[in-house]
């Protein structure tokens, strides 16, 4: 079932001169886990803008052609009414806090509070949601004294725990170090098992290459590549436009190259180590 | 973590002291009364009694020391400064002086006369310092909300609260950021002076720069979803409270009658 559709959608913002979006055709199916890739200025944040609403209701600009979210014609439905179908990860966690409440509690639950949901449900929804991403430790702490990691992994709870059909998550760890990084991308996965769809904007491409199943790389605006994260992430038309390949990748090409006939180009850890395998030689 | 329970009651506001667990409506309730009362009463001792009973009821609370501490710059610049001014520059009629120093003398009635006024300031600050010590900002403007406060007002009284110290952490960080590039920004009044459009500038138009990302991350989260609002901090109000804040305005209704009777007719 096609849980995101655009058709044919080009936009350009108020200002700018240049389209951010140049025809771009996509489906996404529900359950998927999509990674959208590419350089900065690619379209990327605007890709993600356009599904959620944001372009044209808050963004005007130009906008031509189709998105639908669910179903839902975006371009007829508010930012609001689409609240419960797509829920959105920004960038800057310092713009996600609410800024009004006291506790890191509260501020997760404050999106529930908006939908009008029941108080013992939000408390035992944002209770689940504080357990599982491990944040237990800033429950009762103040929004403002956060670090910029702490705040990415309460604006991540803050969006999962209203359980919208479709996470659309920029660059959620822009300010998280390694060991955090992971411990994001293992939620991410989990909420991909559970059924839902997340679109992620992401630069961490060994991580992308580990998790998500199709890539969508942009640049100036268009979609270049679009398909199973393999091929994408090991196309050459990756080096074409100065895009980084997943290391495993790279290391398995120069392997080719240097004559190893390996079955496939690695993309994973695991998969390096089973590529490698064979022509390590060991004391045994 | 604690059970879903515990954690309802945690933000159910209740303290087990009277003064902390008073629903915010009634202080509230208090400050407007006392303003009104200071306003009519004939005698300068209405505000010191309602300073005291203020100050009985918030150490009651446990908060008198952060009281005293907001109460004595109120103390010394409006009531003492204001007294003695008063005193000095007040002209009339067979006044009464007792103290000269230099061409300046000091009456009687200028003491009552700021007394009195000192009187007013007292009866406003005392309670409403008393609210703010034994009552969270979020506590009061749901008290407001339950009043008829739209959600949209609410969400602005509050995010102004908590604007100061996102202000001033991000004051900080572009006042590293200047003395990274040279600028001065401590020193002398002269050099502070010269820092501060170099200061104010990044710290206006980054604010504007967020307000727009925050606006649309806020609409995401149902910010403008059409539903009546629920909240996870709950206050309630009792009967008792209710009748206690009418039973407060009237007493306040005939103490007004009385005292401004004696105060401007008798």
């Amino acid at each position: 079932m096609v849980c995101v559709e655009l058709k044919d959608v080009s936009y350009r913002y108020p200002t700018g001169e240049k389209k951010a979006l140049k025809h771009i055709n996509l489906q996404i199916s529900k359950g998927e886990f999509v990674a959208v890739i590419g350089k900065n200025g690619s379209g990327k944040t605007s890709l993600c803008n356009a599904i959620r609403g944001f372009i044209p209701h808050f963004y005007k600009g130009e906008l031509t052609g189709e998105i639908y979210l669910n179903g839902k014609n975006v371009l007829e439905s508010s930012i609001s009414d689409l609240t419960l179908d797509a829920g959105y990860v920004f960038q800057n966690p310092f713009s996600q806090t609410s800024g009004t409440k006291e506790t890191v509690f509260e501020e997760i639950g404050y999106g529930l509070e908006c939908i009008g949901m029941d108080r013992m449900q939000i408390i035992e929804k944002v209770c689940n949601i504080i357990q599982t991403l491990q944040i237990e430790h800033l429950a009762y702490k103040s929004p403002i004294s956060l670090s910029g990691g702490q705040r990415q992994r309460v604006s991540l709870a803050s969006i999962i725990v209203m359980e919208p059909e479709v996470l659309i998550i920029d660059e959620p760890t822009s300010q998280l170090d390694p060991k955090g990084t992971e411990d994001v991308f293992e939620i991410i996965h989990k909420l991909k098992n559970m059924g839902k769809t997340v679109i992620l904007v992401e630069h961490k491409i060994d991580l992308i290459a580990e998790f998500a199943e199709r890539v969508v790389f942009m640049d100036k605006g268009k979609i270049i590549l679009d398909g199973p994260a393999r091929e994408v992430l090991t196309s050459p038309i990756l080096e074409e436009y100065n895009c980084t390949m997943p290391q495993y990748a790279i290391l398995g090409r120069e392997m080719m190259r240097r004559g190893y006939p390996l079955q496939s180009v690695p993309i994973t850890l695991q998969e390096a180590k089973e590529a490698v395998k064979p022509y390590i030689r060991t004391e045994e | 973590m604690e059970s879903a329970q515990e954690i309802a009651a945690r933000f159910a506001a209740k303290k087990g002291n009277p003064v902390l667990d008073l629903y915010p409506a009634s202080k509230l309730m208090f400050v407007l009364c006392m303003l009104v009362a200071s306003i009519c009463s004939p005698h300068w001792c209405f505000g010191f009694i309602v300073f005291i009973v203020c100050g009985i009821l918030t150490a009651f609370a446990g908060e008198l020391k952060g009281f005293l501490k907001g109460m004595r710059i109120i103390l010394i610049l409006f009531v003492g400064l204001l007294t003695v001014v008063r005193a000095f520059f007040y002209t009339g009629d067979n006044l009464h002086y007792f103290l000269q120093l230099g061409s300046f003398h000091m009456s009687w009635e200028g003491v009552a006369v700021g007394l009195g006024m000192g009187s007013i300031v007292l009866s406003v600050t005392s309670p409403l310092l008393m609210t703010t010590k034994t009552a969270t900002v979020e506590d009061i403007v749901i008290a407001l909300e339950h009043m008829g406060l739209s959600p949209t007002a609410s969400f602005l009284v509050l995010s102004t609260f908590q604007m100061v110290p996102e202000l001033n952490a991000r004051s900080a960080v572009i006042q590293d950021s200047q003395k990274s590039r040279s600028i001065e920004v401590e020193g002398n009044l002269l050099v502070r002076a010269k820092a501060f459009f170099p200061m104010i500038t990044p710290l206006v138009l980054s604010s504007f720069a967020s307000t727009e990302e925050k606006s649309v991350a806020l609409e995401s989260r149902g910010f403008n979803y059409k539903c009546s609002k629920t909240r996870i901090r709950v206050i309630t109000d009792t009967p008792a409270q209710k009748r206690g804040r009418i039973l407060m305005g009237i007493l306040t209704g005939i103490f007004c009658v009385v005292g401004g009777y004696f105060k401007w007719f008798a």
